[in-house]
């Protein structure tokens, strides 16, 4: 390196920046010490160089920081912690769908149980009621008992209505009536027309006349038979009385488990408490 | 970089991004609002920040928000510092040409005080200068040549002023 007037001020720039290598410093210390000008120039230059000054920012607490202070969570912890719109209401949702499918589960299962106890008690009492009359029908005389099989049954269709046997009866009368009508009527009209109708009609009509007979005999039989019929239901009355004591009452039948109603009305009560709870908590 | 990494960069450089900062604005609070945001933000990049780097790193930011705070502020003038910094009751003919060199050196341009105090506070290369400052190497050395040159001859102009 060479210095002259043009480059020398550029070089003892560089050379007080410390910005030479150690082979142009050389070569700069070596001119300036043979060069008292260029010495004064570099003096100059020097003197307008900043001198270190200790300068101090004061609590430097305020800057310092920690990890402690920026503590992260396992990512997969943190997941764990995501919440969205959507997914909230899915899971309110699908509770929902819980409760709501349990509900009608319950409710399903409650009304079936108690409409099948309500059910199975008037079937046991039906047939504890034909049991009971049996012994009574023995009683009644052997040609009557014919008759007295389709008023049975109807009694039992009807439920043991003490209203409904006398309407059943006297259904029958007219129905016997209008026989004995249809078969007297052709008579009558046939007998003005021909000898070998009368007497086909004669044999009809003695075809007929015991079933009139017959009809006749329901009529009168029926008369008699509604005193049987009025004992009857005063046994029924009776046997309702027996099979409605106040212990069955209480008793509530799920199936074929038997169980204290006043136990399962607590515990129904106190489902109801927690469901209104849950639903006062809710609207909160 | 861990937190005690990150401590021990606040025990080596806070004083020196201060020195620098402060002696550009001439301002102790703004300072250490700058010096302050300087640091949080080396905090939360420690982990992408080159742990041989950091200093250039803090000095980098604290340039930026200097020239930010600058830019909001311009209320920046000369006469108010020499006011409540030449107070000094003991007279010494080195304190006094310390004091007219820090006079011309406030009459630079912010780039030219800026590039002198990395230099001779912070003894930064030209190329780490260039790094900090968004500036070339090349416009380092003219910048620092051209203030070198401008404050001699303004030093040597008040000394024959006063002699």
């Amino acid at each position: 390196m060479e210095l002259n007037q043009d480059n020398y001020e550029n070089d003892l720039l560089l050379y007080i920046d410390n910005e030479l290598t150690a082979s142009e410093k050389a070569a700069v210390a070596l001119l300036l010490a043979s060069n008292p000008k260029l010495a004064q120039e570099l003096k100059a230059l020097q003197e307008v160089q900043l001198k270190p000054e200790f300068v101090e920012f004061t609590d430097k607490s305020s800057l310092y920081r920690f990890d402690e202070m920026n503590a992260t969570l396992d990512p997969t912890f943190k997941k764990t912690l995501y919440k969205s719109s959507s997914n909230n209401a899915k899971l309110i949702d699908i509770k929902k769908i819980y409760w709501a499918t349990g509900s009608i589960a319950a409710i399903s299962l409650s009304i079936f149980f108690g409409v099948n106890t309500l059910l199975n008690q008037p079937k046991l009492q039906q047939a504890e009621l034909v049991t009971s009359i049996a012994p009574v029908k023995n009683n009644v005389p052997d040609n009557l008992t014919n008759i007295l099989k389709p008023i049975e049954k109807t009694q039992i269709l009807s439920e043991n209505h003490p209203q409904s046997i006398p309407q059943n009866t006297v259904r029958n009368i007219p129905q016997s009536n209008q026989i004995i009508a249809n078969a007297t009527l052709p008579i009558i009209a046939s007998v003005t027309n021909n000898d070998q109708s009368i007497l086909s009609k004669e044999t009809l009509n003695a075809d007929q006349t015991p079933t009139m007979v017959e009809s006749s005999a329901i009529t009168v039989d029926n008369t008699t038979m509604n005193s049987t019929i009025a004992v009857e239901q005063k046994i029924e009355k009776e046997i309702f009385e027996e099979i409605n004591t106040e212990d069955n009452d209480r008793v509530i039948y799920i199936s074929n488990i038997e169980l204290d109603g006043d136990k399962f009305r607590g515990i129904t009560r106190r489902l109801n408490a927690l469901f209104k709870r849950n639903k006062s908590e809710k609207n909160k | 970089m861990t937190d005690i990494a990150y401590n021990n960069a606040v025990d080596q450089y806070a004083d020196g991004v201060y020195r620098f900062i402060v002696k550009n604005i001439q301002h102790e609070e703004d300072a250490r609002d700058i010096v302050q945001t300087s640091f949080e933000k080396l905090w939360v990049n420690r982990d992408t920040v080159d742990p041989l780097k950091v200093k250039s790193y803090l000095f980098t930011i604290a340039y930026h928000q200097m020239i930010d705070h600058i830019r909001k502020v311009k209320k920046y003038t000369m006469t108010d510092i020499y006011e409540t910094t030449a107070i000094d009751p003991v007279y010494q003919p080195q304190h006094e040409l310390r004091q007219t060199i820090l006079k011309a050196i406030h009459e630079l341009n912010p780039t030219q005080k800026s590039l002198i105090l990395l230099k001779d506070y912070e003894g930064y290369n030209y190329q780490e200068i260039g790094e900090i400052m968004n500036l070339s190497e090349s416009q380092v050395k003219v910048y620092i040549h051209r203030a070198r040159l401008q404050l001699k001859d303004k030093l040597s102009h008040l000394q024959k002023a006063s002699a």
